[in-house]
């Protein structure tokens, strides 16, 4: 995670990205940790493991304190899912080159991408969103 | 994982407490963004 504050977290400043964790922490140990790490993006706090039991993303090697498989998921900007990272083993976690990757193919398809006159090669139709720029 | 998780297919709006212990949906959090849902192990 210290990567993501480190390295990450500058740019969803301007980005236009949002990133958002989900732990069974509960909301205050949460709070501890994003504010130890001096992280800006939202914790969720999911303390009786309801949304990774119906997500069926429940890790039970440890069957005294169920965690959530490290499954990242990428979404488009309405939830479609655009990549999905399973973290189990370390090394199948996405890096931060990774993530930036693919939020530039995600935003690459906005009908703004260029800013200009040119067509933009990677729009598509559906992604004709308003701009609503608010943060 | 569940079988409807897969590319192409729209994420569930999710409904947790944040940090601040108030409930909040995913879309909420989302709004109209691209954005990197990460399940971490945490603490423990």
């Amino acid at each position: 995670m210290t990567n993501y504050v480190e390295h990450l977290q500058p740019e969803l400043i301007v980005n236009y990205c949002k990133l958002v964790i989900v732990s069974v922490d509960s909301p205050m140990l949460s709070k501890d940790i994003k504010d130890g790490l001096g992280a800006t993006f939202p914790f969720l706090s999911d303390e009786d493991k309801k949304v990774i039991t119906e997500l069926e993303i429940v890790d039970t090697t440890d069957r005294y304190h169920p965690v959530a498989i490290p499954y990242t998921f990428v979404l488009e900007r309405d939830r479609t899912i655009y990549k999905i990272y399973n973290g189990w083993w370390y090394v199948g976690r996405p890096t931060v080159e990774e993530l930036r990757m693919d939020l530039r193919a995600l935003m690459s398809r906005r009908q703004d991408w260029w800013y200009d006159k040119t067509p933009p090669p990677y729009a598509q139709k559906s992604d004709e969103l308003p701009f609503h720029m608010e943060r | 994982m569940r079988v409807d998780l897969k590319p192409g297919n729209t994420f569930p709006d999710i409904e947790l407490p944040n940090h601040d212990n108030e409930t909040v949906t995913l879309s909420s959090l989302v709004r109209g963004f691209p954005t990197v849902l990460v399940f971490s192990r945490g603490y423990f």
